[in-house]
């Protein structure tokens, strides 16, 4: 799965990454979700990683430049599924994933983002 | 048929680390582990052999199964072709990087594995060994 889909559902976009990620899938992810998000404008972005077995440092820059990318297009990304032991994997090293949000599940991920888009933008 | 004592694996692109991960699967597979270590394996075989590709100029990362004082462990080698590593203590430290990434992979492995040397060989490079219980 060199290009994994980005699917469009009633506005949040929605990318299943699987397995092992190599660099060139994180690479057309980023170039991809671009594209995607500069002509759709969605509310918001879900990345379910829940089959991807390993992250790495380089892995989770990726995952933080992609988050940063969709922030900066006016659309708030949330990790999903991260399974426990890419978690603990990631603990042990000592690696934060920064201002990426996550959460446990599908349902959670699309909870916040809708809780988040629903928020004033002055407060 | 058992699995091969030893397997090397030439580095020269980050493409390359994904038969070595691969392979260290295949070698765990007889110990019946679980994600947890298959995760940790991989993660210490990603991040010294990218630390080969990104720093070293290429080289060769190997991986063996050896016996150890409680049973048998796995012993990841990488040996770069670089011009070796002027200050261990630096390349150690977490948030340490020279290219993208988040800094950590020396580090990080370290605190993965059970056991880890950087070693300069008389013929060049730097040779990096982390080894882990099975």
């Amino acid at each position: 799965m060199d290009r994994p889909p980005i699917l469009n559902v009633e506005g949040v976009l929605l990318i299943c990454l699987m397995g092992d990620l190599h660099d060139r899938v994180l690479s057309h992810l980023f170039h991809d979700l671009s594209s995607v998000m500069s002509s759709r404008r969605p509310l918001g972005v879900v990345l379910n990683i829940a089959g991807v077995t390993m992250i790495d440092g380089f892995i989770a820059h990726r995952l933080e430049e992609l988050s940063r990318l969709s922030l900066s297009l006016g659309a708030p990304l949330v990790i999903v599924g991260m399974n426990a032991a890419a978690a603990a994997t990631l603990v042990e090293m000592g690696l934060r994933l920064g201002d990426i949000h996550t959460a446990r599940d599908f349902e959670r991920g699309l909870a916040w983002l809708k809780a988040r888009t629903r928020e004033p933008a002055t407060s | 048929m058992s699995a091969p004592a030893s397997l090397s694996f030439p580095l020269v692109c980050a493409a390359d680390l994904e038969a070595a991960r691969v392979a260290a699967v295949r070698l765990l597979a007889p110990f019946a582990h679980g994600p947890r270590m298959l995760a940790r394996v991989k993660t210490i075989v990603s991040e010294l052999g990218r630390n080969v590709v990104q720093h070293g100029g290429g080289g060769t990362l190997t991986l063996a199964l050896t016996p150890h004082a409680q049973g048998v462990a796995l012993r990841i080698e990488a040996l770069d072709c670089g011009p070796g590593i002027t200050d261990v203590a630096l390349a150690l430290s977490p948030g340490f990087s020279t290219t993208r990434g988040l800094g950590l992979g020396l580090s990080g492995s370290r605190h993965l594995a059970d056991r880890f040397e950087i070693t300069a060989p008389r013929g060049g490079g730097t040779l990096v060994t982390a080894w882990v219980w099975l």
